[in-house]
């Protein structure tokens, strides 16, 4: 994410950050699944190295057909994503070489036993450390000798992230890991990510549909609504320019969007840093600009300049 | 090791299904083999059978009539020589791509290596190789239940030639072949199981056989009393139901040869039809009964297709059992091309498939 600015959907493309070279990369990428759907829409994400940043956006936003881009599960139509420099279109080894890709469906096998996975997954992948991953396990309280079929929802995905960590690979993809999890497995599980991804400098993508599972655990943030980014930036950042007031008294400028916030009352998202208003939460924010998203009329700062 | 234990893990209970039902049809084969090897047919000639339909000796009568009912038995253990090979491989097959795409299992493993070519080899050569032992013993109880058969019978269809040996191991393997592909195609285990029983059906009643046809051609001996005279007469009455002639007793001498099909045929001559009958008349309306002329020369040629004519001759047209290994090796040699273009086929189709 870019260190002081974010980027809005008018200016989707991450201002490069200096520091720290891209971990993962996306340009212009679009993909489409048969006539009707358009699942990704000249996408440019850029998360820098050493950071855990949160792609977030409702269901069907196009999220996970982004990161199976980066896995090289799917071919970008147009544009191209890269892993630490690499892209899987063309060399999808070297990326899978480079990646620890936790899916939102485990995809464990279920006759097999936990050890059975780790197991497997020393045959499949070089160097993979298994006694860390048992280790981790342990500490977690997952039996090595249960069958994966009998796995709660939190322990399976615990599992797929213990072998994700196994494979000491630099990026992690995690896919919707915390949708079947309840909130202490949640807990557990970005205890666990946030722990070793910043003790090994690794870098993260997290995606999510549940905006606060994410928020204290990410650096950055992606929205992502029908397809397209339509906000890229710092956590911190973000909020810092971004401010709620009530409706009705909101220059158009700053407006990004009206949306209800629960309990069904209205407010504005603006682009300000208004000490008088008050400071949006990391969900509000994100409902503001997938409102925006989807009704790009609502608010003249949908259209407006950056914050 | 340990990928080729977990392979085994993973697909434990197809392994262990077809492992059962091998089992059963190999044990079926070899105990009913082995009753009618204990027969002694070997030791006796029986065939040709006397020119009034009688074995050759009584002992022979004593010692046929104890073999039929073993051979009637053996025609289910045959069925399943035939259909069994086709279910081992595709049930083996179909899941080692089919099953891991459809439950999601091929998106775990693929994020992992490197190579999705060595993934498909450390799950596909157990398979094979369970595959390969499996049909092995079954390929080798039907040669013994063959060679039993053949002591005291006229001699199996080419339908059969798949049933045992060689061609059997290969006929499954490439079945399994075609499960494997049709898996990786389809992604979904039931219907890959469904669309690879129907090819492997096309295969063994539609494919084999127009190949088993081009190579009768040139294996193909006709069979009868007489010799055939060439150019002297046409095949007339040509009758093609099996169960109206008695083909068991093919008045052949020598060995008992392999049957091709139910081609049997009355024939007579033709300048013997046409000096006794003259040429056939106009038939007339085709509407009518005939002109009275065609009545009247079918009349008298009636006498010669009714059956009772001592001028017609019983024909049959048979592969002589020193034929049955090119049937063999054609059989085993087609599967062989269809099994390892299928499984050729297979890797590039796993290198580019999206996991669900």
């Amino acid at each position: 994410m870019s260190a002081a600015s974010p980027s809005t959907m008018d200016d989707p493309v991450l201002t490069p950050d200096h520091v720290r070279p891209p971990a993962l990369e996306a340009k212009a990428v679009s993909k489409r699944f048969g006539r009707s759907t358009q699942a990704l829409r000249d996408v440019h994400v850029s998360v820098p190295q050493g950071t855990i940043a949160a792609l977030v956006g409702p269901n069907g936003a196009g999220k996970s057909t982004l990161i199976r881009c980066w896995v090289g599960f799917e071919s970008p139509d147009a544009g191209a994503v890269r892993v630490l420099g690499v892209d899987p279109a063309t060399d999808r080894a070297g990326a899978v070489e480079r990646l620890g890709y936790v899916s939102q469906h485990t995809g464990l096998y279920r006759g097999l036993s936990v050890a059975d996975h780790l197991t497997l997954a020393g045959t499949l992948r070089r160097g993979f450390d298994a006694a860390e991953a048992r280790l981790r396990l342990d500490q977690l309280g997952i039996p090595l000798g249960q069958r994966a079929g009998t796995l709660s929802g939190g322990q399976a995905s615990q599992l797929a992230l213990c072998i994700a960590l196994g494979t000491h690979a630099p990026v992690l993809l995690l896919d919707e890991p915390l949708a079947s999890l309840d909130p202490l497995a949640r807990h557990e599980f970005l205890n666990l990510l946030v722990a070793v991804v910043r003790e090994r400098g690794a870098t993260a993508l997290l995606s999510s549909h549940i905006v606060s599972d994410v928020a204290a655990a990410c650096d950055g943030l992606v929205v992502l609504g029908g397809g397209r980014v339509t906000l890229q930036a710092p956590i911190d950042a973000a909020l810092g320019a971004h401010r709620i007031a009530a409706p009705g008294n909101v220059d158009p400028a700053i407006a990004v969007a009206t949306f209800a916030r629960p309990g069904g009352e209205l407010a504005v998202l603006v682009r300000s840093a208004d000490a008088t208003l008050a400071t949006p939460s990391l969900e509000e924010l994100v409902m503001g600009y997938l409102a925006a998203a989807r009704s790009p009329g609502t608010g003249s700062g949908a259209s407006g300049p950056d914050v | 090791m340990r990928g080729t234990w977990l392979t085994w893990r993973i697909h434990r209970f197809e392994v262990v299904f077809v492992l059962a039902i091998g089992a059963l049809v190999t044990l079926s084969a070899w105990v009913i083999g082995d009753q009618i090897r204990s027969l002694g047919l070997a030791e006796v000639t029986c065939w040709p059978r006397t020119e009034n339909g009688d074995y050759a000796t009584r002992e022979c009568g004593r010692l046929m009539d104890a073999f039929w009912p073993l051979e009637g038995q053996s025609g289910l253990v045959r069925v399943g020589l035939n259909v069994v090979p086709a279910i081992v491989g595709i049930i083996l097959g179909v899941p080692v791509v089919g099953r891991e795409l459809e439950l999601r299992t091929a998106g775990f493993s693929w994020a992992l290596t490197a190579s999705r070519t060595r993934w498909l080899l450390a799950r596909l050569l157990p398979m094979a190789l369970v595959a390969v032992v499996a049909l092995g013993i079954m390929g080798l109880a039907g040669r013994d239940l063959f060679d039993a058969i053949w002591l005291g019978r006229y001699g199996p269809d080419l339908t059969e030639v798949s049933t045992e040996g060689l061609a059997l191991v290969l006929r499954g393997l490439a079945a399994f072949g075609v499960g494997l592909l049709i898996g990786a195609l389809v992604g979904r285990t039931m219907p890959a199981l469904l669309i690879g029983a129907v090819v492997m059906a096309v295969w063994g009643l539609v494919v084999v056989p127009q190949a088993q046809a081009q190579l009768i051609g040139s294996r193909l001996e006709w069979r009868g009393p007489d010799e055939w005279r060439s150019g002297g007469g046409s095949w007339l009455g040509h009758l093609g139901e099996d169960d109206m002639f008695d083909v068991t007793n093919p008045g052949l001498p020598g060995e008992p040869g392999a049957r091709v099909d139910q081609e049997t045929a009355w024939r007579i001559q033709e300048a013997e039809l046409l000096a006794t009958c003259g040429e056939t008349p106009d038939y007339g309306d085709e509407d009518g009964p005939g002109t009275p002329e065609f009545q009247a020369w079918g009349s008298c040629a009636d006498g010669f297709w009714s059956g009772t004519s001592s001028r017609m001759q019983q024909w049959s047209r048979i592969v002589p059992r020193s034929a049955w290994p090119d049937f063999s090796f054609l059989d085993a040699g087609m599967s062989l091309l269809l099994g390892g273009a299928a499984i050729a086929a297979t890797f590039p189709i796993v290198a580019r498939r999206r996991p669900e």
